[in-house]
């Protein structure tokens, strides 16, 4: 039963990784924290087989990579919408 | 002259007045009072109207004017101000130290000589006590304090004055953080102190509001150092917006001494505006310390897992030549047994075929013309034929006899058939 509910949880937080593949400007930074959390926690679990493995890594790259262009580069869009609100 | 009533001028009764009060109440005196209002005369005397409520109904049940002199006030006012965080102005309760007069031409008069700050400290306390025990009966004190941040908290409206050197310490802690971190800020203007603090606060407030979803907190921040006017800060319209506003609010008001109400209601408190920006900075440095540790920890868990797997590998791989000759052992072992069990098989099938040969034999031994020999039989021969019936015989016939131990030799007489035949 609870291995059932594993698998369920499992394959929601897949659709969501694929939501989040598909409309990536959604992503925001709590988003992406979340999705490294799931990772260890499903690692950690040893929820994943070997051959995931490779699929993790490269994830969790593209995450950190993210977090890091949100905490580091301009957003533009926000910046503009921000300075009318200046006038 | 009239009658013989005695007859003062006004002088000569206001001078009778003076010297009575003089005489008894020649002391200087301690006086609880309100400021119902303050005038500072370019000379620098200050001219107070000084009232008193009742507690229960607001009425001014008593009121005086006092007189603080140009070279006591300068001293008095800072010393009041720093020690209060509070203007010396209308509105707030003194306690003061004053000499009685009365003049001729302008009537009863307190001089004030020295102020106790203590005493309207206390009595500020005691406001931000009431308005503070007002909102947790409403339910709404602590509902800042409970919001949560965002991990990131990354877009700041700030409210402040623009031109106040706090509202600057705070922009430049933000734009030069060490980090390099991007952080998105809006100002709200807002007067930061005097009449129009209350209102203008409330009114970014609002504005802030209307754009809700742009921002992750909120900060009120006003220039550091100097005393003044605090007293806006306690005010229960202000609180109770600010408590209830939906964004984490955090307050760096600049002053040291107690917090003011709206200090008491926002999610976080910080004595300064530099104090402020390092406080979101340093937030932000969490969540860039939190996900690279994420990262980290999965390099490592991913790590770890291969090492887990190789090791599992390498073990059965060592021990698959024990495995086998194990099992080889086994089957070798059951080799044996079975070469045992086949050999007492067979030489049960071979004992008992035994059995069965010498009992044949010994049938066939009984039956063989030998034992019948020996047994008394005997065998006739004629020509080397077995004679098996007496009309084989003609007389004179040699026949041969046959006996166990030899044979002899003789000649047919007489023949007779047996009677059965």
């Amino acid at each position: 039963m609870a291995k059932r509910q594993a698998g369920e949880k499992n394959q929601n937080l897949r659709k969501q990784n694929k939501i989040y593949l598909a409309k990536k400007t959604t992503l925001s930074y709590s988003d992406a924290i979340a999705e490294l959390e799931t990772i260890v926690n499903k690692l950690q679990n040893n929820e994943y087989e070997i051959d995931e493995l490779q699929k993790c890594t490269t994830r969790s790259l593209e995450l950190l990579k993210f977090c890091k262009s949100k905490l580091f580069e301009t957003d533009e869009a926000l910046q503009k919408i921000l300075a009318e609100l200046n006038d | 002259m009239t009658s013989g009533k005695k007859e003062f001028s006004l002088l000569e009764l206001n001078a009778c007045v003076r010297n009575t009060l003089q005489e008894s109440l020649p002391e200087r005196y301690w006086v609880r009072a309100e400021i119902s209002e303050a005038r500072i005369h370019p000379s620098g005397h200050c001219y107070l109207e000084l009232i008193e409520k009742e507690e229960q109904s607001g009425k001014t049940v008593a009121k005086a004017r006092a007189t603080i002199w140009a070279t006591t006030f300068r001293l008095l006012q800072p010393w009041f101000e720093q020690s209060t965080g509070q203007l010396f102005t209308s509105g707030i309760k003194i306690l003061i130290q004053v000499s009685i007069s009365f003049h001729e031409l302008y009537g009863y008069n307190l001089t004030v000589h020295d102020i106790d700050p203590a005493y309207t400290l206390g009595d500020a306390a005691r406001r931000r006590a009431a308005i503070l025990q007002q909102l947790r009966e409403e339910g709404v004190a602590d509902m800042n304090k409970e919001l949560t941040w965002p991990i990131l908290p990354q877009r700041i409206a700030v409210i402040s004055s623009p031109s106040a050197a706090g509202y600057g310490d705070f922009m430049n802690q933000i734009q030069n953080n060490s980090y390099g971190y991007k952080i998105y800020t809006v100002l709200f203007p807002a007067a930061m102190q005097g009449d129009q603090t209350e209102q203008s606060i409330i009114h970014a407030l609002d504005r802030i509001n209307r754009h809700e979803k742009l921002f992750d907190g909120v900060v009120i921040i006003r220039g550091g150092g100097a005393t003044s006017d605090l007293n806006s800060f306690d005010s229960y319209p202000l609180a109770v917006n600010v408590a209830q506003f939906p964004l984490p609010v955090i307050t760096g008001i600049g002053h040291e001494r107690d917090d003011t109400v709206i200090d008491m209601v926002a999610n976080t408190r910080v004595k300064t505006p530099t104090a402020a920006a390092e406080w979101i900075i340093a937030r932000m440095h969490e969540a860039d310390t939190y996900a690279v540790n994420l990262s980290h920890t999965i390099n490592s868990e991913v790590r770890n897992r291969i090492d887990r797997e190789k090791q599992t590998i390498q073990r059965t791989a060592s021990t698959l030549p024990l495995l086998i000759e194990r099992l080889i052992l086994g089957e070798k072992h059951k080799t044996g047994l079975l070469t045992q069990q086949i050999k007492l098989a067979l030489r049960a099938v071979i004992d008992s075929e035994r059995n069965k040969l010498d009992h044949t034999e010994k049938t066939v031994r009984l039956l063989s013309p030998q034992s019948l020999l020996e047994r008394g039989y005997s065998l006739t021969l004629h020509g080397n034929r077995v004679v098996k019936s007496v009309a084989e015989l003609s007389p004179g016939d040699t026949i041969e006899t046959i006996f166990a131990d030899g044979k002899t030799t003789s000649r047919r007489e007489k023949s007779e058939p047996s009677k059965t035949k």
